[in-house]
């Protein structure tokens, strides 16, 4: 009867000290996810000012969602986000960071931080599995790491124009991914301690 | 020719410059055909787009500018065909709305403002929906007072709202940037805080009696633009006006206090010196006046020092004996009373002739010299004797009091008198050295003996050891009266045996002789101690140093005994 008791009181503990973890996980990822998605806006800004106006509206004209090609049905609107697990939408984050580890190398613009930007992005990546992992969605994650499918034309040397617009779709996406993967893990977070004072 | 030239390039001038404004009349209302205003969300749930008929007032009425648009969710979706606005405002012209089903975040939107038969294309724009979102206001704006300054006139607040309701930012839907702003009602610009992801933001330094508005609006992180400015607040807090002004009391008790400390300063500047500064005890040598240092006399203070110890009563001015003499003539108290203080006075007088005395012979000054006439000790011995005589001479005179009653006690007594024999003659004579004041009081007994020893207007006493010629005496022992008679002391004589032993003793050398006068005898004879051990001879070497010099200390054990 003892050992019964000290099993459970065990078991309650390692299961009540989970969450306060978890929180502090997520804080930082999400911290993490913010600082990458303002960068991410001001070098999107940067290049945009460095175009010419004409070129500004062309580029804008022509941007299409083609920066996933992914067939992963993400949620982009709040009534599904909200209906998204926890896990779910790790899983959706690792994703996209995943396929900009990738895409990052394609960004020719000299003005671009490319190594810091790995970098912080690497490091997300680790911090997101980790609260996978402690989802229990490690097996998941592995089913869903597919090799990205580069689109249009990203092996192609373009030159000139083309390589402005390449750049400027490419910032784009990247911005806005960056946005996604920050709702995602703020979504979670907030939903996993409503005590985490997500008002602030 | 000239001038018609310059009319005409006015003239053109003219024209030009009117053409423009003329076609400004002309299109004074810009011919502007519709076009769209903006597409706005303010909580990427939903959005409008919202359109401008400009000057074609025709199309005013609902139906006559049409909106469709494409929403691209995916590369992969087939190409979708242009739908029509879902759903046109009903509250206001010129607005379409896109409700929860047609709104898709991170997706690719076209819109366009077409003609009611859609062949003409006025507008179109492009765009993803969380670019367009301008949040709601802050709601529930408050203020509280922090801290007020000492004189009252700024003061700090803290500023707190609540995020708009639509922005879901519990959920973490939205997360949001804050910017406050504030001003003085009667001011036309706008003070600008940092942004601020914090629902509060403190402000500080606001002056007091000053009416001031604060607003606060936010945008999405990283978002491109601001939502609208929710209500303002306003605060005013007045300085409070104390009756005392504190620091006018303040700075006042610290000028009183100032100067209080400056007044007892000032007044007690000696003690406070003397506390501060205690003055060094400077070097004290009994007998010696620090003036006479100062004064440069260092001859008299050379001899002052070079004398023997033992005879320099100047130095033993605390000795009593040399101030009084204690006389047991019970009859003669008071006017023994009268010339003891006449001694204290004259030995007062005295010391200040020994003070003032100078050395003449240019430090030849020995023993030996009979020239050496006024010495020290002899100088404190004599003023006492030769006053007294003076004194006692003058009162003898009168009642024929010799001064040989005084000295009665002489012989029992251990009190003696000193003075320096100069000279012992053969004939039993001794010579004394006295001072000139004895000489001028006995004028009648000046000897000639004494005239020619004495170089320097010395005079001598011849004391007759032997069976005395009482006319023959002067000395400051020796009174004559008239009346004397037979009186006389039970004093004792020096025997000629004791005298011969003091010639021997003293002649060979023809030095002057220490010894102690114990008393006088009879008929005016000197009663010497016997076995006195006659001082040594004051031997005072070449090396003597100049009387401009001091003294030095080893100097003097070498001149002295």
């Amino acid at each position: 009867m003892n050992r019964i008791v000290l099993l459970l009181s065990m078991l309650c503990m390692s299961v009540s000290t989970q969450p306060v973890i978890d929180q502090r996980r997520f804080s930082i990822a999400v911290s993490k996810v913010q600082h990458l998605h303002l960068l991410a806006q001001k070098y999107f800004s940067d290049f945009e000012n460095s175009l010419q106006t004409e070129d500004q509206r062309q580029f804008n004209k022509f941007h299409q969602d083609f920066c996933n090609p992914d067939n992963i049905i993400i949620p982009d609107n709040k009534h599904e986000t909200q209906r998204s697990s926890v896990l779910n939408l790790l899983l959706i984050s690792k994703r996209l960071v995943d396929s900009w580890e990738f895409s990052i190398h394609f960004i020719t613009w000299n003005l671009f931080p490319r190594n810091q930007v790995l970098h912080r992005l690497s490091d997300l990546k680790k911090g997101i599995q980790m609260l996978i992992e402690a989802s229990d969605g490690a097996e998941m994650s592995d089913s869903i790491t597919l090799p990205v499918t580069p689109f249009g034309n990203f092996y192609e040397n373009l030159g000139g124009n083309e390589s402005q617009k390449r750049n400027y779709e490419l910032l784009a996406c990247f911005k806005k991914d960056m946005h996604k993967v920050e709702t995602y893990l703020t979504v979670a977070k907030c939903r996993l301690s409503p005590e985490a004072n997500c008002t602030l | 020719m000239v001038a018609a030239g310059l009319g005409s390039i006015l003239f053109l001038l003219n024209i030009f410059a009117v053409l423009p404004v003329g076609s400004a009349s002309l299109e004074d209302v810009p011919q502007r055909q519709p076009h769209l205003i903006g597409c706005v969300s303010a909580n990427m749930e939903t959005f409008h787009c919202r359109w401008n008929v400009g000057t074609f007032q025709n199309l005013s009425k609902p139906g006559d500018l049409r909106l469709y648009f494409i929403n691209k969710k995916s590369p992969l979706a087939p190409p979708l065909d242009w739908s029509e606005c879902p759903h046109y405002t009903t509250d206001r012209p010129n607005e379409c709305f896109f409700n929860e089903t047609y709104t898709s975040v991170w997706t690719y939107y076209s819109v366009q403002l077409q003609s009611r038969d859609g062949y003409v294309l006025y507008d179109e724009d492009f765009f993803n929906v969380q670019d367009i979102v301008q949040p709601d206001p802050p709601v529930n704006l408050k203020w509280m007072l922090l801290n007020v300054s000492v004189s009252s006139s700024y003061y700090d607040i803290m500023v707190s709202w609540e995020p708009p309701e639509s922005a879901d930012v519990e959920m973490g839907w939205m997360t949001l940037q804050y910017e406050v702003q504030y001003r003085d009602v009667n001011a036309e610009e706008w003070i600008t805080v940092d942004l601020v992801k914090s629902t509060h933001r403190s402000l500080y330094g606001l002056q007091s009696n000053v009416n001031h508005e604060i607003r606060v609006r936010c945008k999405m992180l990283a978002g491109k633009d601001f939502g609208g400015f929710g209500s303002s607040i306003f605060v005013h807090i007045p300085s409070k006006v104390s009756r005392f002004p504190v620091m006018g009391l303040l700075i006042f008790g610290a000028l009183c206090l100032v100067a209080i400390l400056m007044l007892v300063l000032i007044s007690q500047q000696e003690k406070l010196m003397f506390l501060l500064l205690p003055p060094v005890a400077g070097p004290k040598i009994k007998g010696i006046d620090p003036e006479l240092l100062k004064q440069g006399k260092l001859g008299e203070l050379k001899s002052i020092l070079g004398g023997p110890p033992d005879l320099r009563p100047e130095l033993y001015n605390s000795d009593p004996w040399i101030e009084y003499i204690d006389l047991d003539i019970d009859k003669h108290n008071d006017r023994l009373s009268e010339h003891d203080n006449n001694f204290t006075v004259d030995h007062s007088v005295s010391d200040n002739r020994l003070l003032g005395f100078r050395d003449d012979d240019s430090g030849r000054a020995s023993c030996c010299d009979p020239d050496l006439s006024i010495e020290p000790e002899v100088l404190n011995f004599h003023p006492l004797v030769p006053n007294l005589s003076r004194e006692l001479y003058s009162e003898a005179s009168q009642s024929c009091l010799p001064i040989q009653s005084l000295v009665t006690e002489a012989p029992g007594s251990d009190e003696a008198m000193y003075t320096q024999v100069s000279e012992v003659r053969s004939s039993g004579k001794v010579l004394l050295s006295l001072e000139d004041q004895a000489e001028a009081l006995n004028p009648s007994s000046q000897n000639t003996e004494k005239n020619l020893e004495s170089k320097k207007k010395k005079t001598y006493s011849d004391f007759n050891l032997d069976i005395p010629d009482h006319s023959a005496y002067t000395s400051v022992l020796n009174v004559p009266c008239s009346g004397q008679g037979s009186q006389s002391s039970s004093s004792s004589s020096v025997k000629p045996d004791e005298m011969s032993s003091l010639n021997r003793n003293t002649i060979s050398a023809s030095a002057p002789v220490y010894t102690v006068v114990e008393g006088i005898g009879i008929q005016n004879s000197l009663v010497l101690t016997p076995n006195f051990t006659p001082a040594p001879q004051l031997i005072i070497p070449k090396a003597m140093p100049t009387p401009d010099r001091y003294l030095t200390p080893d100097l003097l054990g070498s001149v002295t005994p």
